[in-house]
């Protein structure tokens, strides 16, 4: 019996170590793509003027939403620093999720809003509208409110979907902190090719950074741990992640915090599934699917471009909620469209893209996790090879710093936005910490994600929002 | 087992060695960069401060006799000086203060207009930036030359007029791009007839960036984006439409409709006909008029908002009945045209409830919150 | 005693030629990059004139001009604003804010200089 455990273990931990392998070889690729992606953006960057795009009277007008659910301590802030983008033509639309607190009331007092006349005849269906108002204020009057009934975020977006007077749409989150130029620099691909139907670009983590009248002004780190180690994952995930799948047309996801939408691809598509916890992902998928299988040309892209700002957490309790929610999120995805996984209709999504989604993104935590659990059980009977296994260790530590420090590498090679060397330093010496305690923590939570998925418990994890104590007027 | 322990080892040292080198050349090169900059920034303040000087120093008046010639050799006593003490330094220094200064001029430039942006020009010229850029516009590498050829329209070198007309062909857009803008700075409005001939498949992208380019000619481009309606290229053709309503000059109102009444493009006859409807010329309302019957929805649309900004009881006859249009978007597009006819308009959406069905009545209540109007007459 | 002129102007090149131009026409010239230092010094130094850069980041001249014209120390002295492009909406909104006169870049200095007296002159004489 006990021959034969010490059989499967090990078998195991051999997987484990060619499943390793393969990964690393993934991320290898995926990170050579991005150093060849990044270095072209940022050539073809530097003739893009950028101020014409806010002058010229062709500029395609922009309707922002924000949805809002009890944002009453940060909700006026946020507004004004939304209308005050770089920008041509572009329209606000709060839509207020049913908030119990008194978001509505501080809006239209702030604003001198009224109950506007305006038809609603939703193209979409979501939760009923109870009322959409405008400003008594020409200074404002690019500001709709709209009340709705409660019905969650990807529902609040549908409203705004089919109140947005425009052909652009841009899906932001409550919080997020755009860049003054964020809409002209996704707006630039929409223009300089047809096809595309989606933008997204990079999100930042805010913490430590200094913000003046909602916009970050000095860039820095936090000095907190939590938030530390998710900027280097942040840079991963983003810089050479996303930036290498949309080389390929595989992107298949944009943040919920920006993404820029053309508002007939989304209604074609019937808006955002309100039904699953990782809606900004589903829907990205949805539009793959459907222009697939139309044979429509088209593209979704991403730029590289710093573009917004978020609070990320900064204790473990809510970041670990956040990863639960975020994998089950993935996984729920991954099985509405199970249909497109392995199969050659789909071409590099169904091919390429889903499979890394699934493999390496979902699974990896899992088969991480048994693999440390094996080797603990391992030990306990006494037949690792205990050399073997650190040299394992030490060899998987390298890696995880490779990708680290090439992401900052890539960050170097394009934005440059942490102007302090000692930060560079820092977020190297993290990139090599994580590897203790914190990488086998956050595959736990994903583990635990998936485990609850099955149970059903589908709630969302809710994040306590401070708001910026440095926001001033 | 030996085997797996030299390819474990294999992966751990080269892993190693890539992070530790990566991440030791970019702290090193953060900190360098961080100098460089400083120095730079130190340049900019030195040169920015003696080209002010340079381009403000009064020079003596010229004797009324004297060669068209005689005020460069003045210019060339101002310039003489920086010359000779870039001329004194070593070549990789030299180059540093160079791109500083060329840098500075190439600011002062934007932004500065008169007797002093002559004394820019030429400047740029004695100092070799023309000819060192004219070099650049040859380079194999895409970025060098559309770099150069930005900064050969910023320096006004007329000189690169027929370098930079070559490169509106180049095989990557940004160069073509550059080379559009620079053609325009240096050659004014007659650069877009050239530009309109030779483009194709104009992304939108670009039209952006010319249209701010046109929009500041205004009269004088209007007979090159007349001449421009008659291009095979779509995008040439909607560029010029769009642009023409910008302008607003009548003069475009003939050659639109003939464009309208022989093109089988629909997209081109429903942006022409926006056009017309900037434009608010009367001698486009029968042809308006009769597109409203035009099978393609988006023209009817466009034929809808031209009427309603052209005008007149005939218009608001005609627009009435698409109030009651099955299709929502028509009853909106109907409704804001027959508001902007003014206050004949008006009164039919005022009573729209009377006649129509409800979603039309709260279309028309909508329009004319829209524009600012009472639901009932004052 | 000659007039004092405050000018802010973030770009370094503009600065300095302004500030050369304005020298040389027997002004004393007191120039800063950014709308905070120009809120504070004009507290401080009560100009004869501020020409304000309307472009600028952090605080837009519109938003300095505003803050000047709301305190009382500073409300009266008589603004000059530099606007980039001939950009109307731009222009009107600065002589709605109360600026008195305004140049559009690109600008000739010799003209600049023409506008900064007659400005002065104009207030001299009420």
């Amino acid at each position: 019996m006990e021959a034969l455990v010490d059989l499967i273990l090990n078998s195991y931990l051999v997987f484990v170590v060619l499943y390793f392998i393969g990964v690393n070889l993934t991320y290898t690729v995926l990170l050579a793509i991005s150093v060849r992606e990044i270095v072209n953006h940022m050539r073809h960057d530097r003739f893009s003027n950028y101020r014409l795009i806010v002058q010229s009277e062709l500029t395609p007008p922009v309707s922002i939403l924000a949805p809002a659910y009890n944002e009453e301590a940060t909700v006026i802030q946020s507004v004004k620093s939304l209308l005050k983008l770089g920008y041509g033509k572009y329209e606000v639309v709060v839509i207020n999720d049913g908030s119990k607190d008194k978001t509505l009331a501080q809006l239209t007092a702030e604003f001198e809003m009224y109950r506007s006349r305006q038809v609603y005849n939703p193209r979409i269906e979501a939760k009923p509208v109870r009322g959409i108002y405008k400003s008594r204020l020409p200074e404002y009057k690019n500001l709709v409110v709209v009340d709705k009934e409660n019905g969650g975020k990807a529902d609040a977006l549908n409203v705004g979907i089919n109140v947005a007077r425009y052909e652009y749409v841009c899906c932001i989150d409550a919080d997020s902190i755009l860049e003054d130029d964020a809409l002209q620099k996704v707006m630039k691909s929409f223009l300089e090719d047809e096809q595309v139907i989606a933008v997204g670009g990079i999100v930042r983590i805010a913490n430590g950074c200094e913000v003046v009248n909602g916009r970050v002004v000095k860039v820095g780190l936090s000095n907190q741990l939590i938030p530390i180690f998710q900027v280097i994952e942040y840079f991963r995930a983003f810089l050479s992640g996303r930036m290498s799948w949309q080389a390929v047309n595989g992107l298949l996801i944009i943040s919920g915090a920006f993404g820029l939408f053309k508002r007939s691809a989304v209604l074609e598509v019937g808006g955002y599934k309100h039904d699953t916890v990782g809606e900004d992902m589903e829907l990205i998928v949805r539009l793959h699917r459907f222009k697939r299988e139309k044979r429509q040309r088209y593209r979704i892209v991403f730029v590289p471009d710093p573009v917004c700002w978020t609070e990320a957490p900064d204790t473990v309790k809510v970041l670990s909620r956040q990863r639960n929610r975020w994998h089950r999120g993935l996984l729920d995805t991954m099985l509405i469209h199970r249909k497109m996984f392995l199969n050659p209709q789909y071409g590099v999504i169904g091919m390429a893209a889903m499979p890394y989604f699934v493999f390496v993104e979902l699974l990896g935590p899992v088969i991480e996790f048994f693999g440390y659990l094996a080797m603990v059980v391992l030990v306990i009977m006494g037949s690792l090879n205990l050399q073997l296994g650190i040299l394992f260790f030490i060899v998987a530590l390298f890696y995880g710093v490779m990708y680290s420090v090439g992401a900052v590498l890539l960050e170097e090679l394009s934005f440059q936005r942490y102007p302090n060397p000692r930060d560079l330093a820092m977020l190297l010496s993290f990139g090599v910490l994580e590897n203790f305690g914190y990488r086998q923590l956050t595959a736990w939570w994903r583990v635990k994600g998936i485990w609850d998925y099955f149970r059903g418990k589908n709630a969302w994890g809710s994040m306590q929002r401070k708001g910026f104590s440095t926001f001033k007027t | 087992m030996d085997l797996q322990f030299l390819i474990l080892i294999v992966l751990a040292v080269a892993a190693a060695i890539f992070s530790v080198l990566t991440a030791i050349v970019v702290v090193i090169r953060k900190t360098i960069d961080r100098n460089r900059a400083k120095t730079q920034a130190r340049l900019y303040q030195f040169y920015a401060a003696r080209c002010s000087e340079l381009l403000l120093t009064d020079l003596p008046p010229l004797p009324a006799d004297s060669k068209p010639s005689s005020i460069f050799l003045q210019y060339e006593s101002l310039i003489e000086p920086t010359k000779r003490s870039l001329a004194g330094m070593v070549a990789t220094r030299r180059q540093v203060h160079r791109e500083a200064l060329q840098q500075v001029l190439v600011d002062f430039a934007q932004d500065i207009s008169g007797d002093s942006s002559r004394r820019l020009v030429y400047f740029f010229y004695t100092l070799g930036f023309v000819d060192d850029e004219l070099r650049l516009m040859r380079s194999r590498r895409w970025w060098i030359r559309a770099n150069a050829a930005r900064t050969l329209g910023l320096l006004g070198a007329k000189k690169a007029i027929a370098a930079l007309t070559a490169s509106l062909e180049d095989p990557h857009p940004d160069v073509r791009h550059q080379a559009m803008q620079s053609l325009v700075k240096l050659v004014g409005p007659d650069a877009l007839r050239t530009i309109l001939r030779i483009s194709k498949n104009l992304s939108r992208w670009t039209a952006i960036e010319l249209s701010v380019v046109v929009s500041g000619f205004k009269g004088t481009a209007v007979p090159f984006l007349i001449e421009a309606l008659r291009s095979r290229d779509q995008s040439v053709v909607l560029f010029a439409t769009e642009m023409l309503a910008e302008i607003g000059l009548v003069t475009a109102v003939e050659p639109l409709m003939h464009l309208i009444r022989t093109t089988i493009d629909t997209t081109i006859q429903a942006q022409s006909l926006k056009t017309l409807g900037r434009l608010g010329d009367e001698r486009a309302r029968n042809l308006v008029v009769e597109l409203l019957k035009s099978k393609v929805q988006p023209v009817r649309l466009s034929a809808m908002e031209a009427l309603g900004k052209i005008g007149g009881s005939e218009a608001v006859e005609m627009l009435k009945p698409w109030l009651a249009s099955r299709l929502q978007e028509e009853k909106l597009v109907a409704a804001r045209a027959l508001a902007t006819t003014g206050v004949e308009g008006i009164a039919v959406l005022r009573a729209a409830g009377a006649h129509n069905d409800e979603l039309s009545a709260a279309i028309a209540d909508q329009v004319l919150e829209e524009f600012g109007v009472e639901r009932e007459e004052a | 005693m000659p007039y004092t002129i405050l000018v802010a102007e973030d770009q370094q090149h503009v600065r300095s030629l302004i500030e050369y131009k304005l020298r040389n026409s027997g002004f004393v010239v007191v120039a800063v990059e950014d709308g905070n230092a120009a809120l504070q010094k004009a507290e401080e130094i009560i100009p004869d004139l501020v020409l304000l850069d309307v472009m600028m980041p952090l605080m837009t001249g519109f938003e300095v001009l505003g803050a000047l014209k709301k305190n009382q120390k500073t409300k009266d002295i008589p603004i000059l604003m530099l606007t980039a492009q001939s950009k109307e909406d731009e222009v009107l909104k600065g002589l709605e804010l109360g600026a008195d006169d305004y140049i559009t870049k690109p600008f000739s200095p010799n003209e600049l200089a023409a506008r900064v007296k007659t400005v002065l002159l104009r207030r001299g004489k009420k």
